[in-house]
């Protein structure tokens, strides 16, 4: 079994992986590989429109940008002051990087089978010099972010959908069963 | 552990398959620290007890607009980004590396010349002069030292002193007296030699 790495770079503080079903399927890069030609049909965004459809390419570059400076930087470059965030927390260990509607659920792990989940870090200073702050701090994870499973989220709900979310973590137990099995 | 498929990532084949994709992922890529560098250097403003309308003030445009290249995703004009760090405290660095193999970089500095180089570069050249007779006919050799090497007529045996070089000329112009085979007296003359060649002097 093949892991496919989707972003990663010489001093990076994570590499994001792709994570693999019990079938060998990689469902998130598929769903990248479709976002990229804007042909992804699960897009909310795009919903009604022909595709493939520029303005999901373009709200694409900008989820990977996000992506990459997360894996460079190991914060997300919305936090602090005035932020947009683009990562949030899930459940089960995931968490979750946004563009828009479209979220694509990723779990953290030392490749040895286990995630141990973790939470936000309200550290007094998200910069040094900037004790009064208290903005949520993106906890340290482990090395590999293993993307598990890309959807999207109706407009004007607040709660990530119960069925994807249960897809995510089935995704992530399938994913780390390999390496308990390797 | 499983083990990563070797080579490049995901993004880097993606890059590589679409140039036009490339080419949007860069410029989102630009914009996201862009805005990362205004938001950055607006929070050391804010420490430092900076607020938006003294910017406004030295930058002439309404707070709204401050506020609204504050908080942009970054894909703002150059200029605005420049003007924008420059008041906050900050000076914008551009750079850029090859993206494709056999590229050569650009926009580098190039290696500043140290003193000595400069000196070098600057400083004169003297010319030597030896007379050797052989078969009835009379030849010359030229021989010519940097100024800065330690050596001069009378540590060289034999030649004789006979000028300087231009060193900003090429062929080498020499700045010379014609040298007089009978009496070794040096004459006003100019001549135009390589380093360190031979001369036949008819």
């Amino acid at each position: 079994m093949e892991r496919h790495s989707i972003i990663e770079g010489d001093d990076f503080e994570y590499k994001i992986v792709a994570c693999v079903d019990e079938h060998g399927q990689r469902p998130a890069e598929d769903a990248l590989d479709a976002m990229v030609r804007g042909e992804w049909g699960e897009d909310p965004e795009v919903a009604g429109t022909d595709l493939p459809n520029d303005e999901q390419i373009r709200a694409v570059n900008r989820l990977i940008a996000g992506m990459t400076f997360y894996a460079e930087h190991g914060y997300t470059a919305g936090l602090g002051p005035g932020r947009t965030v683009s990562i949030n927390k899930l459940r089960y260990g995931l968490w979750e990087f946004k563009e828009g509607n479209k979220r694509i659920a990723y779990f953290d792990t030392q490749g040895d089978g286990v995630c141990n989940p973790k939470s936000w870090q309200r550290e007094l200073g998200y910069f040094e010099n900037d004790p009064g702050s208290k903005d949520d701090v993106a906890p340290l994870l482990d090395f590999e972010l293993r993307l598990s499973h890309a959807f999207g989220k109706p407009p004007l709900q607040r709660k990530t959908p119960e069925q994807d979310m249960q897809t995510a973590r089935k995704l992530m137990e399938e994913d780390l069963a390999h390496d308990r099995t390797a | 552990m499983t083990e990563l498929r070797k080579g490049s990532s995901w993004l880097e084949r993606a890059k590589a398959s679409n140039p036009s994709f490339a080419a949007e992922q860069s410029a989102a890529d630009v914009a996201l620290r862009a805005s990362v560098l205004l938001r950055e250097a607006w929070h050391e403003c804010e420490l430092a007890g900076v607020e938006r309308k003294d910017l406004a003030a030295i930058l002439e445009l309404d707070p709204s607009r401050i506020t609204q290249v504050l908080n942009s995703d970054g894909n703002v004009r150059l200029s605005t980004l420049s003007k924008f760090l420059v008041v906050m405290g900050y000076e914008l660095e551009l750079g850029a590396k090859p993206g494709i193999e056999g590229r050569k970089p650009i926009g580098r500095r190039k290696p500043r010349r140290t003193r000595a180089d400069s000196d070098q570069t600057k400083s004169s050249s003297s010319v030597y002069v030896s007379k050797i007779r052989h078969e009835g006919a009379t030849t010359f050799k030229w021989t010519v030292f940097d100024e800065s090497f330690p050596a001069d007529h009378e540590t060289i045996s034999g030649p004789h002193l006979v000028g300087q070089l231009d060193p900003d000329q090429e062929p080498l112009k020499i700045r010379t007296s014609r040298f007089d085979s009978k009496t070794s007296t040096p004459e006003p003359s100019t001549v135009t030699a390589a380093r360190d060649t031979w001369m036949e002097i008819s």
